[in-house]
């Protein structure tokens, strides 16, 4: 098999993963399916997602550490309000670590704006890296650390961070499923359509045609899906995320495949603006709908 | 660069010296193999060259190319998973078909744009660190021929160039600054895209042209093309000149 053919396969099980486990809740796809899904999927023993709207990094939000419990997880451009999201005991004390001491993999993943892997908690260079953070989560219990930015281009959303009580690096599979959870943590969660949905309109959420991860997620999403999302920011005065929500619904409640209403979009044949006869059926899209996780 | 009389060593040096540059200062993944292919059309005599690099999700990523024909080229070879520059990425191995039109039924869905945008050739070079195919460097040539030995040879090395760039100039965990760097080049081109569009729209130009004015800005400007990519979704004062958008 070659290996585009299984990026795809390994979207699609992903994406069977998080919606079957969201639908055994009875919702929509949330950060702590996400969490759940990792750890029985990766095999790690914890993980968490700590998501911030806006554009200062998580730990700049101010002092309080959030709840990490179940806590709300705010779409993408939205309130400013810190929220994260733990599965196990060990991502829930390491999450608060990284938003305390204002150092450790999460923070600079977010900074970086790249992944930060320590397969290894117990060296020399990771006390020097994080003389806070490092002997902490030894103290924690963790081995070994794994945090992925919740990015795409200029979408920048949050952390998706992993942690394992035994150290040793993620394997190369491990490690693509931990960029297509993600990208499609962003997808799914953060950029959620602002719009109930109709029950019978969240259906192609489970199959294969109303998301870009039909085609292996948005990393690997064509250049029209990006260059409309930007197109989308200007029709709509949003920012990227909000803009990729909007594309995403337009998709959505249409049944239509994301780079199918993309390349329309590209092409000038559809316009997203609030109120456009062609773009979306009216409604406001600052309005506060169901955005629990 | 070097001058147009310079002797091909003197221009090759000259090309290395300018990739060592662009490693030592304050590095740039996207700065760096858009040069890097600026410097393969410039020293194999080659119409067009990009570069493909595997973003980790298992598909490979258009994130350099000299010309909008060769970007346009690769982005359909990665959707139809066909092409000699797909396969170089999918195979690892060197794929070289010095004249696409003899054998039509080989890519079919590649051909026939390919000589659309006026390329008679297409060669594929992986990049390779050790054992591990990280991308692939792709000419186009605008006539039906082979690459001599010495130009394959040239060739093979500014993929190796393009590779060893992957890792940039820090030190550190050789696969941690791997995945970071191919993730930062997945990134920051992704944002290019999403920046021609925010473009295109408020300034009514086609993505082509939205390409050009941001690579324009950014020479202009000395900043680095990601970074101003970024600073206009993120719709920043600074390049209000650009965007022509009231800041937030």
């Amino acid at each position: 098999m070659t290996r585009q053919a299984q990026g795809q396969e390994r979207a699609a099980s992903l994406v069977a993963l998080l919606t079957g486990h969201a639908a055994a809740r009875g919702g929509p796809v949330t950060a702590a399916d996400v969490c759940e899904v990792c750890v029985t999927a990766l095999r790690v023993s914890g993980a968490s997602v700590s998501c911030l709207a806006g554009t200062s990094a998580p730990r700049a939000s101010g002092t309080s550490v959030p709840r990490v419990s179940g806590a709300a997880v705010r779409p993408v451009d939205g309130s400013g309000e810190v929220a994260a999201h733990a599965a196990g005991r060990l991502a829930e004390r390491l999450g608060a670590l990284g938003l305390a001491p204002a150092e450790g993999p999460c923070p600079d993943a977010w900074e970086l704006g790249c992944p930060v892997l320590v397969p290894e908690l117990g060296t020399t260079r990771v006390m020097m890296r994080w003389p806070r953070y490092g002997p902490a989560a030894l103290g924690e219990g963790a081995r070994a650390v794994f945090a992925f930015p919740l990015r795409s281009g200029a979408i920048s959303a949050g952390v998706l961070s992993l942690c394992r009580t035994t150290p040793g690096p993620l394997s190369d599979a491990q490690l693509t499923d931990a960029l297509l959870v993600a990208d499609l943590t962003i997808e799914l969660v953060l950029c959620r359509p602002a719009h109930r949905l109709p029950r019978s309109q969240t259906g192609p959420l489970t199959g294969p045609s109303a998301g870009t991860w039909s085609r292996g997620g948005l990393g690997a999403a064509g250049a029209e899906v990006h260059q409309a999302i930007g197109m989308v920011c200007v029709q709509r005065d949003v920012g990227p995320g909000q803009a990729l929500a909007a594309l995403r619904e337009h998709a959505l409640t249409r049944l239509r495949p994301l780079e199918e209403v993309a390349r329309d979009v590209v092409g000038r044949r559809l316009r997203l603006a609030p109120g456009d006869p062609s773009g979306d059926p009216g409604g406001d899209p600052s309005g506060d709908p169901d955005q629990e996780c | 660069m070097a001058e147009p009389s310079a002797t091909r060593e003197e221009r090759i040096a000259g090309a290395f010296a300018d990739l060592a540059d662009v490693l030592a200062d304050d590095f740039d993944v996207i700065d760096y193999l858009q040069r890097l292919t600026g410097h393969c059309v410039a020293l194999l005599g080659v119409a067009a060259a990009g570069v493909l690099v595997d973003n980790g999700r298992g598909r490979p990523q258009l994130v350099a190319a000299s010309t909008e024909q060769a970007r346009v080229l690769e982005v359909l070879q990665i959707q139809q998973a066909q092409g000699p520059c797909f396969d170089t990425f999918a195979t690892g191995e060197p794929v070289s078909c010095a004249e696409l039109a003899r054998t039509p039924d080989r890519w079919p869905s590649f051909t026939g744009p390919a000589a659309e945008a006026g390329y008679r050739g297409a060669h594929g070079l992986p990049m390779r660190l050790g054992n591990e195919v990280v991308g692939a460097l792709n000419l186009f040539t605008g006539q039906a021929r082979e690459l001599s030995d010495a130009d394959r040879r040239l060739g093979r090395t500014l993929a190796c160039h393009a590779a060893i760039g992957l890792l940039g100039h820090r030190a550190g965990d050789r696969r941690e600054l791997l995945v970071q760097e191919l993730q930062v080049a997945s990134h920051s081109r992704i944002a290019i895209e999403q920046a021609k569009g925010v473009l295109a729209e408020s300034r009514g130009l086609s993505v082509e042209e939205a390409f050009a004015e941001l690579r324009d800005y950014a020479r202009r400007h000395r900043r680095k093309l990601s970074h101003v990519a970024l600073a206009v979704v993120g719709n920043a004062g600074d390049v209000m000149d650009l965007t022509g958008r009231a800041p937030k």
